[in-house]
């Protein structure tokens, strides 16, 4: 009792103290936290609301919109542009992101590593993150000439006599912006694996080799499991950045040849602003929203079956 | 004190702007266009001030790229400029956010006849003029003589049909040891193709503007295309439309002397004349039996329906479009000008060309000219149907008359849904 007394005696005015502290400590973060947050609100938040409502009406920017229910929606069943269009971003994310961080992870370990000149390949491998994918795309066009092209020029000196047309082709114009948008992608990655692969203590790896473990087994049972919550970090942003594939198309093919590269964001920006659909363009968008947050959703509802955080 | 003076100026400048502004009408006149298309704009403007005082211009200028979001942004606004260049009439007109003119034209008896019929169509929507078109985009044949020389070929004539073109473009082609072209024939501009179906005697649609019937799938429009992809997967004389992507465009090729032949627009002269070669136009060839054409479609000049200065706008419109407007921009020597009828401006155009190239080609060509299709949903049908099922031709995964068929068939689903 005594001591109870004692106590919050004690406690009282240091309690009392320490939280008006903390109330200024709390308006001191919000007051940082608000540029941010109105810079989210103004051009975020209420745009994405606003574009679910226009997703249910038909405006063409000039005329004031009409209320259109479903229609917009409706009209995406049937709309045989618009599944290719789905199919071609789900065979783009499928193509790139996986690839994209196996390699990555490859490259960070060998980064990782003392080998000479070791900074000038970090630097060599992020250029593609910071190069503009226009003029970046430019190039590529180039290497994928079908006659004169890098490519096929070794592809040739190799002896593969006909080799594909690549952008000329339907069949390998979506590939080739694959195998482009990998070798983008894996600086970024990259550097997050680097940084992954650096907070891994060494000694879990002295203590590994005395036990007698082979390198292999080192990296399964140390390194992929210590760099779980990097992979997993990795995996849903390029998931994310993947779905919403723009400038490749945009730049380098305009979509085609006959709709084999046209994708998601690039045939919503096709609707929106080259024939006035605003509704219909919100639509596409709602729905590009729908999948990127469903699959996010799944992500992180199964992450904790493999991703460790300590 | 000098900062005193310096108040004393700009007040002085305020209220002469002020007086100034109280006796003239500013309007806002927007235009497109790289720095160097952009001189004549600016003559137009000084020509217009000098020739009377109470409208004075303001200028709106954007790139191409940026042009078309800021005037829709404005549109929307309701606070688009008084004039304004613009294509696509009929998509703008439909929506109503330009000003109809055939009430004014008729007013003030503004002379119509230098125009085209055709041209005047583009810029009408529902029998109602909404503008003046500043040029035509006639496509003609260039062709580099130094390169039929050195092959021993007689230069194009107007008596060319096509069999004569595709033969002289076979040619023309050069491979390497491994058959990789390293000069091609013939290069031409993926859209296009409506001239190559006119010239077969048939067409898109029944009606450019209003159209019932879609054309595409008919067999003269489908030897029509099949002629264009035959000349590309057959003879490998003329550059695939993707290949032109990495190769360069027509322009490029032919500056370069990677191709003896292009079809493109009078923009090009400039460029050309500084090759180190020599070249000429020629008409376009006929079709297999005879028949000739071309093309009829370019951009022009509109006003806003809520512009708060119509007549003003009205009175600089008329400038534009009349023949001292019309012969400022044929004087470039670089545009096909609209009201070529009028045979001063006609030869404004003709005596500004080049003395070494047959610039009256540019002209008998346009006289030529067939409308292209034009409507408010033309856009849509061509990029998201024509353009699909066109490459599938032209990389031979389909042949003509299969894609035609289907497109066809695409075409008509998507007009009937539309009504």
């Amino acid at each position: 009792m005594a001591v109870d007394v004692k106590r919050s005696v004690r406690a009282g005015p240091r309690q009392a103290h320490s939280g008006r502290l903390q109330r200024r400590t709390t308006s001191t973060a919000y007051g940082f936290l608000l540029p941010n947050l109105l810079g989210f609100l103004i051009f975020t938040f209420f745009p994405v609301l606003a574009a679910l409502l226009i997703s249910f009406s038909h405006w063409d920017l000039l005329r004031p919109p009409e209320w259109a229910g479903l229609a917009n929606y409706r009209r995406l069943v049937d709309d045989a542009t618009f599944h290719r269009v789905l199919r071609n971003t789900f065979v783009y994310v499928l193509g790139t992101v996986p690839a994209q961080m196996v390699l990555a992870l490859l490259v960070a370990m060998a980064l990782n590593a003392r080998i000479p000149g070791r900074l000038f390949f970090r630097a060599a491998y992020f250029m593609p993150v910071v190069a503009s994918t226009v003029a970046v795309a430019l190039v590529w066009r180039w290497i994928f000439h079908a006659d004169f092209g890098l490519l096929n020029s070794v592809l040739f000196m190799l002896g593969v006599d006909d080799p594909p047309s690549w952008l000329q082709s339907t069949r390998w114009a979506l590939p080739a912006i694959i195998i482009m948008s990998i070798w983008q992608q894996i600086g970024f990655s990259m550097v997050l694996f680097l940084a992954g692969l650096q907070s891994v203590p060494a000694h879990l790896y002295e203590a590994a080799k005395i036990d007698g473990a082979s390198s292999w087994h080192r990296f399964v049972h140390i390194t992929i499991p210590m760099l779980s919550s990097t992979t997993f970090f990795v995996l849903v942003i390029s998931i994310i950045n993947s779905f919403q594939v723009f400038d490749q198309a945009f730049i380098m093919t305009e979509g085609g040849p006959a709709n084999a590269t046209n994708t998601l964001v690039f045939n919503i920006y096709r609707y929106a602003f080259q024939f006035f659909q605003m509704g219909y363009a919100a639509a596409m968008a709602w729905v590009l929203f729908a999948i990127i947050f469903v699959v996010t959703v799944v992500q992180f509802r199964y992450q904790r079956q493999w991703v460790h955080y300590d | 004190m000098n900062k005193l003076l310096i108040r004393i100026a700009l007040a002085l400048t305020l209220i002469g702007a002020l007086i100034g502004a109280s006796a003239q009408t500013t309007i806002t006149w927007s235009f497109w266009g790289d720095p160097g298309e952009l001189p004549p704009n600016y003559e137009v403007i000084e020509a217009f001030h000098a020739a009377q005082d109470e409208v004075r211009i303001e200028v709106q200028h954007a790139p191409w790229g940026a042009y078309f979001d800021r005037i829709l942004t404005q549109m929307a606004g309701g606070t688009a400029p008084d004039v304004m260049f613009l294509n696509n009439i009929p998509s703008y007109a439909a929506r109503g956010v330009l000003a109809p003119l055939d009430e004014l034209i008729e007013r003030d008896g503004f002379d119509t006849e230098a125009y085209h019929p055709g041209l005047l169509e583009i810029f009408s929507y529902e029998g109602q003029v909404y503008g003046f078109a500043r040029d035509n985009d006639t496509n003609v044949l260039y062709y580099n003589q130094d390169l039929f020389d050195e092959a021993g070929m007689a230069y194009p004539t107007d008596a060319w049909r096509w069999d004569d073109i595709r033969a002289a473009a076979q040619a023309l082609t050069v491979r390497d040891e491994r058959g990789r072209a390293t000069q091609y024939g013939l290069a031409l501009e993926k859209n296009r193709y409506p001239q190559w179906v006119y010239q077969n005697q048939g067409s898109v649609f029944d009606d450019p503007l209003e159209p019932t019937e879609f054309m595409m799938d008919e067999p003269e429009a489908v030897a029509a295309i099949q002629f264009i992809a035959d000349m590309i997967l057959v003879d490998g004389s003329v550059p695939s439309f993707d290949a032109m992507a990495q190769l360069g465009s027509t322009t490029e090729l032919f500056s370069t002397g990677r191709v003896a032949m292009v079809m493109t627009n009078a923009a090009r002269i400039p460029t050309f004349m500084d090759a180190d070669f020599a070249w000429d136009v020629a008409p376009l060839p006929a079709g297999p039996d005879g028949t000739r054409a071309n093309t009829l479609g370019g951009a022009g000049y509109v006003m806003s329906a809520t512009s708060e200065h119509p007549e003003a706008a009205w009175t600089f419109l008329q400038f534009l479009a009349g023949p001292e407007g019309q012969s400022i921009f044929a004087g470039t020597g670089v545009a096909v000008p609209a009201s070529f009828a009028d045979p001063e401006v006609a030869a404004t155009f003709v005596n500004a060309c080049p003395e070494t190239v047959s610039c009256e080609v540019f002209i008998s060509e346009t006289e030529r000219g067939r409308l292209a299709p034009m409507f408010p949903d033309w856009r849509e049908i061509e990029s998201t149907i024509v353009v699909p099922h066109l490459d599938l031709i032209y990389t031979g995964e389909m042949s003509a008359e299969d894609a035609l068929a289907q497109m066809g068939a695409e075409v008509r689903r998507f007009m009937a849904a539309s009504q």
